[in-house]
C-alpha cells in the first residue's frame, strides 16, 4: 500500500524505500496488496473470499511472466501509473522475474493455507523459500552496483518487494500449526524446521557476503570462494550436528515415550481384561457399531464372532432397546457428555447383562455422530444380586412365616430383626421393638446376664451353647409374662456377631405338664390306696378262711363238750375264743371298709376325656404303641368317678402295652371300643395283639396273689375288677380267637331321661 | 329222714372245719367239692339238700353256681358264704335265690340255726314240689276238652258263657266239669283251683 501510495503521490523513496533504482512497480504492489488481503481474509475466518484475490495476482504474475519469457511487449507493463514510469529499466513497470516467482509462491501457500490445513509441510517449505529469496533480495539490494548487473535481474527486486516477502514468509511459518507442540513426539520437528529455515537462508546471506569480500579485495576470489565454501560447510555440519543431537534426543523422548504409551496401553488392556471391558464405538453417520478386540469374547461369544450393530440390534432385549433408545435420545437432545445403560443380550449361548457408559462427540452442526465406551459383562454380578435379592426376600418370607417367633439380635444385645410371628406373640409392632434391648423382651436376660451370655458365645463355648434351648419367661408388650422356650443360633453377617433367637410359647405345653402332673398325682394317690384297698382285701379273704376254719373247729369242740355234759370251764374258754375270734373278723372287716370308704364320687363324665388321660398315663414310659379307640357316642357319657375309673384303664392299658412290647413296632395295636351294652351299662373291651393272658392268670382271675410273674397283672385286675364292681359293672377277662387279650368291662351310662343305674 | 348237705370251698380246712362242725348232727349225709365247677358237673345225682357255697373260687364263682343250682329242678337251699363281702354281692345273692348269705368268720351258732332254718325251707320246697307233682299228674290227665273247661272255670265263667264260648250245650259243659272234678279228685271248685294252681296252669 505504501508503494501504491508512493506511485500516486510520486514519491520515489516511497516506491522503493530509499533504493534508488529499484522500485516497486505497481503492478507487483498490486499483486502483493491482494495476496495480503487474501491472506488477512483467511486468517479472519472467510477463506472462500482469498480465491478471487489469489487469482488475480497469479494472473498478474503469469501475464508478467508470460511477457517476460516470450520477450512479447503486450502493454501490461502501463497499465498502472505510465505516466510515472521511467525508462531506467529495461521493461519498466513490469514486475521482475523473482517478483512473479514470489507472487506465485505466495499464492500457492494461501491457497494451500486453507485447503490442506492439516499438511503444514508444504507452507513450510514454501515459506523457507520466500524467506531465503527474500533475504538474498535484501542483501543483493544492500550490495547495489555493478554487482547487480553480475547477478542480474533475475533474482533481484524491489526492497518493500523483498521485505514484504520475508514478512509473508515469517507470517506463513507463523501461522502454521508446525510450531504447536502438543506431544513430545512432535517437539522433533521444531528443530529440524528450524534447522532448514536457517540452511535456507544461510546461501541467501553467505552469498552477497561473499561477493562483498571479493569486491572489497580481502582476500583473492579463490580464497573467498574456499573460505566462504568452508563457512558454509561448517554451517551446515553444525547445524546438522546440532540437528542430529536433537533428533536423537527427542529420538530417546520417543522412544521413551513410545514406551510409556506401550506400558500405558498394557495396562490399559490387562485393566480391560482385568475388568473384562469391552470398548466399542458406535458410528452413527456410518451405522457402524465395532468392539476392541476380545469385547465380544467376553459377552461370551465365540472368538471371531463379531456383533454388528444389526446383530447387536437382533440380540438385544426388545424392552432394553427401547430404553436404550429413549436414554441416548435425551443424551443427544441435552448434548449430553457421556450416557451410561444396562441391557441384556438374548445371545444363543445365553442371557447376558451388559453395563456401561460411554462418550458422545457431535459435530460441528450438535449432531450427535459418534460414541465411544465401554461395557462391562454384569451378567455374574446381576445373577449375585439377584440371588442376594432373592436371599433377602427368602429371610422375609421366613420372617414372615415362622411360626415360632425369631428375632436377631447384635453382640449388643439390640434387637435387628423381629418376626410377624415375633410381634403376634410378644404384640409389638416390629417397628417398635427393633433397635430395642433383647431384656424388654426377656427379662431374665439382664444387661448383666445378657453379656455374659453372649461373652459365653463369644469365648468359643458356642459348640456348647448353640442348638440348646433354654426355658425362660418372656414379656409381652401388655406387661403379662409367658413360659418360652429359647433356642438361640449364632452367625456373622457381614463381619458382624449375630444371635437368632428362636421364641416359642410354650404356656400349653407348660399347662399340659402340670395337668399331666396333676393327673399322675391323683392317679398315683387313688393307685395307692386302691392297692393298700386291695391289699387289705386280700388279706381279709386270706385270713378270714382260716378263721372260719377256727370258728368251725371252736363250734365242733364246743357242740361235743355240750352233747357229752363236758367241762363247763372249757365250754366257757370256747365261747370266749369265739369271741375273740369274732372280734378278729370285726377288726379285719373295719380295716376292709375303711380302706374301701375312700372319697369314691360319681359323676357325668366323658369317656373319651378320661380314656385320652388314661392313654398318656399309660404309656409314660412304655414302648411305642398303636392306640386305636372307637368310642360309641352313646356311650360316650357315664357317671362314674372319674379317677376310679381312670386306674381301671392304666391297669388294663398297662397290661396291654407290656403285652405287645416284645413285638415288632407296626404290630404292636391295642384297640379300645366303646358301645352301649344294655338300658344302663355300656361296655369298654380292650384288646391287644399280644400273646393273651396265660391260663394260670385266667383261672386265677379273682385271687389277688396269683399274679403272672412277667406281666403283673395279679393285684392290678384284682383292684380294676373290684373298681368296675363298685360302679355296678362286671369285669371279665379272655383271650381273643387269635391269641390277644381281651378284657372289657361295663360302667353305667348316663341317660338323658334320668333313668341310669349308679 | 337223712339229710343231705353239700359243701363247695376251694379251701380245704375250711371245708375240713365245716364237714366237722355239720357231722355233729348225725343224721346228715355230707358231700365236699372244691369248686363249684365240681358241684354243678354232679349236681344231677344229687338228692335235693342244703348247699354251702363259698362266693370267691377258682373257675365258676359263686354268684354264678348260685344261679345254676336255682335253676335245677332238684330242690336244694343254698347258703352263700364270703370271705369278704359287701352289700351289693349279699342283695345280688338273695335276689339270685340264696336262702342266706354269711361272712366269714361267722359264729358257727348261727351257723347251724341257719342251716336248720334251710332244712325247714327245704321240706316245705319238697312237699310242694310233691304236690306240684300230683297236681300237674292230676291235670296231665284231663282231656284237651276238659282242660278248655277247667280254664274257663278258673276265669270265674257260669257254665252258660262257657257253653257259649265253647259253642257246647250247657249240659255238656256240666258233664266236662263233674269230669274235671272227678279226675283231679276235688269236690269243690275252689280245690280244682289250687290243683290247676300248684300244677302250673296258672302263672
Amino acid at each position: 500500500m505504501l508503494t501504491l501510495a508512493g506511485w500516486l503521490t510520486g514519491s520515489t523513496s516511497l516506491q522503493s524505500f530509499g533504493v534508488t533504482g529499484f522500485p516497486a512497480w505497481p503492478l507487483t504492489a498490486l499483486a502483493n496488496l491482494l495476496l495480503a488481503m487474501a491472506l488477512l481474509l483467511t486468517g479472519r475466518g472467510y477463506p472462500q473470499l482469498r480465491l478471487p484475490l489469489i487469482g488475480f495476482a497469479v494472473a498478474i504474475a503469469l501475464i508478467a511472466l508470460t511477457e517476460a519469457i516470450f520477450d512479447l511487449p503486450l502493454g501490461f507493463d502501463r497499465l498502472l501509473f505510465a505516466h510515472a514510469l521511467d525508462n531506467n529499466s529495461p521493461y519498466p513497470g513490469r514486475p521482475g522475474l523473482l517478483a512473479c516467482s514470489l507472487i506465485l509462491i505466495i499464492a500457492g501457500a494461501a491457497w494451500l493455507l486453507e485447503r490442506h490445513r492439516r499438511h503444514e509441510w508444504p507452507i513450510f517449505l514454501l515459506a523457507c523459500v520466500l524467506i531465503g529469496l527474500g533475504s538474498m533480495a535484501l542483501v543483493l539490494l544492500a550490495l547495489q552496483g555493478d554487482l547487480v548487473a553480475q547477478a542480474a535481474r533475475l533474482t533481484i527486486t524491489s526492497l518493500p518487494i523483498a521485505l514484504a516477502t520475508i514478512c509473508y514468509g515469517a507470517g506463513l511459518l507463523a501461522s502454521i500449526r508446525l510450531w504447536e507442540v502438543r506431544t513430545r513426539a512432535q517437539w522433533a520437528r521444531v528443530p529440524i524446521a528450524m534447522a532448514l529455515v536457517a540452511l535456507v537462508i544461510l546461501p541467501a546471506v553467505q552469498l552477497p557476503i561473499q561477493i562483498r569480500v571479493e569486491q572489497l579485495g580481502l582476500m583473492g576470489p579463490l580464497a573467498a570462494q574456499t573460505f566462504a565454501t568452508v563457512f558454509h560447510l561448517l554451517v551446515v555440519i553444525g547445524l546438522i550436528g546440532w540437528s542430529i543431537g536433537q533428533l536423537s534426543r527427542d529420538n530417546n523422548a520417543i522412544s521413551e515415550m513410545t514406551r510409556a504409551l506401550r506400558e500405558s496401553e498394557e495396562r490399559l488392556r490387562f485393566a480391560i481384561e482385568a475388568h473384562e471391558l469391552g470398548i466399542f464405538e458406535w458410528d452413527l453417520v456410518k451405522g457402524r457399531l465395532s468392539w476392541s478386540m476380545g469385547g465380544e469374547q467376553r459377552l461370551g461369544l465365540a472368538p471371531g464372532t463379531t456383533i454388528g450393530l444389526e446383530t447387536w440390534k437382533h440380540y438385544i432385549d426388545p424392552k432394553d432397546l427401547r430404553e436404550l433408545r429413549t436414554t441416548i435420545a435425551e443424551a443427544a437432545d441435552s448434548k449430553a457428555d457421556r450416557f451410561s445403560f444396562h441391557y441384556h443380550l438374548h445371545l444363543p449361548e445365553g442371557t447376558r447383562a451388559v453395563e456401561g457408559s460411554a462418550r458422545c462427540f457431535y459435530n460441528r452442526d450438535g449432531r450427535f455422530v459418534r460414541a465411544i465406551g465401554v461395557d462391562l459383562d454384569v451378567t455374574d454380578r446381576d445373577v449375585r444380586e439377584a440371588a442376594l435379592e432373592a436371599g433377602r426376600a427368602q429371610l422375609q418370607s421366613i420372617l414372615e412365616t415362622v411360626p415360632d417367633a425369631m428375632v436377631i439380635i447384635d453382640d449388643q444385645g439390640r434387637i435387628t430383626e423381629f418376626s410377624v410371628a415375633a410381634e403376634h406373640l410378644l404384640g409389638y409392632p416390629a417397628k417398635d421393638a427393633i433397635h430395642c434391648d433383647i431384656s424388654m423382651l426377656i427379662p431374665a436376660i439382664k444387661a448383666g446376664e445378657q453379656n455374659s451370655f453372649l461373652a459365653r458365645y463369644r469365648n468359643d463355648d458356642i459348640s456348647r451353647e448353640v442348638g440348646q434351648s433354654r426355658t425362660l419367661s418372656a414379656r409381652k408388650a401388655d406387661g403379662s409374662e409367658f413360659p418360652i422356650e429359647l433356642s438361640v443360633g449364632e452367625s456373622w453377617i457381614g463381619g458382624k456377631h449375630v444371635f437368632t433367637g428362636f421364641i416359642r410359647d410354650i404356656s400349653d405345653r407348660v399347662a399340659a405338664e402340670e395337668r399331666m402332673e396333676q393327673l399322675n398325682a391323683d392317679y398315683a394317690h387313688i393307685a395307692r390306696l386302691n392297692g393298700m384297698g386291695e391289699m387289705a382285701a386280700a388279706l381279709a379273704h386270706e385270713l378270714n378262711q382260716p378263721l372260719a376254719a377256727t370258728g368251725n373247729y371252736l363250734g365242733i369242740a364246743e357242740q361235743t363238750l355240750l352233747q357229752t355234759g363236758g367241762d363247763a370251764g372249757a365250754i366257757e374258754a370256747l365261747d370266749s375264743a369265739n369271741t375273740q375270734l369274732l372280734r378278729a373278723g370285726e377288726i379285719i372287716r373295719r380295716l376292709r371298709d375303711f380302706m374301701a370308704k375312700r372319697d369314691v364320687e360319681f359323676h357325668v363324665e366323658d369317656l373319651e376325656e378320661i380314656v385320652r388321660d388314661a392313654i398318656a398315663l399309660a404309656f409314660v414310659g412304655q414302648v411305642q404303641v398303636r392306640t386305636v379307640c372307637d368310642i360309641a357316642h352313646e356311650a360316650r357319657t357315664i357317671i362314674v368317678d372319674r379317677v376310679q375309673v381312670q386306674q381301671v384303664l392304666v391297669n388294663v392299658l398297662r397290661n396291654a402295652a407290656q403285652a405287645v412290647r416284645e413285638l415288632p413296632p407296626e404290630r404292636r395295636v391295642i384297640r379300645l371300643t366303646a358301645e352301649t351294652a344294655d338300658r344302663a351299662l355300656m361296655r369298654v373291651t380292650v384288646e391287644d395283639t399280644g400273646p393273651g393272658f396265660p391260663d394260670e392268670v385266667l383261672a386265677n382271675l379273682h385271687t389277688p396273689f396269683v399274679p403272672s410273674k412277667d406281666r403283673g397283672m395279679g393285684i392290678g385286675l384284682s383292684i380294676s375288677r373290684r373298681i368296675v364292681e363298685s360302679h355296678g359293672g362286671a369285669l371279665v377277662a379272655h383271650n381273643a380267637a387269635g391269641g390277644g387279650a381281651i378284657i372289657s368291662f361295663t360302667l353305667p351310662v348316663y341317660r338323658d331321661e334320668g333313668e341310669s343305674a349308679a | 329222714m337223712i339229710r343231705h348237705f353239700y359243701i363247695v370251698d376251694d379251701d380245704e380246712s375250711v371245708r375240713k372245719s365245716l364237714h366237722g362242725l355239720v357231722r355233729l348232727r348225725t343224721d346228715t349225709m355230707i358231700r365236699s367239692f372244691s369248686s363249684a365247677d365240681a358241684c354243678l358237673s354232679a349236681i344231677d345225682e344229687l338228692e335235693p339238700g342244703v348247699i354251702l357255697l363259698d362266693v370267691q373260687m377258682p373257675g365258676i364263682s359263686g354268684m354264678e353256681a348260685l344261679c345254676e343250682v336255682v335253676r335245677h329242678p332238684t330242690a336244694f337251699q343254698v347258703i352263700m358264704i364270703t370271705g369278704h363281702a359287701n352289700i351289693t354281692m349279699a342283695v345280688d345273692a338273695m335276689r339270685s335265690g340264696a336262702f342266706d348269705f354269711l361272712e366269714k368268720p361267722y359264729d358257727h351258732r348261727m351257723l347251724l340255726q341257719i342251716i336248720e332254718k334251710a332244712y325247714v325251707r327245704l321240706e316245705n320246697a319238697v312237699q310242694d314240689q310233691a304236690g306240684a307233682e300230683i297236681a300237674r299228674a292230676r291235670l296231665a290227665s284231663l282231656s284237651a276238652r276238659e282242660r278248655e273247661v277247667l280254664a274257663q272255670l278258673i276265669d270265674g265263667r257260669p257254665n252258660k258263657l262257657i257253653a257259649h264260648e265253647l259253642d257246647l250245650s250247657t249240659r255238656t259243659v256240666e258233664y266236662y266239669r263233674a269230669n274235671v272234678m272227678a279226675k283231679l279228685g276235688v269236690r269243690t271248685l275252689s280245690e280244682a283251683l289250687r290243683i290247676a294252681f300248684a300244677g302250673g296252669m296258672l302263672s
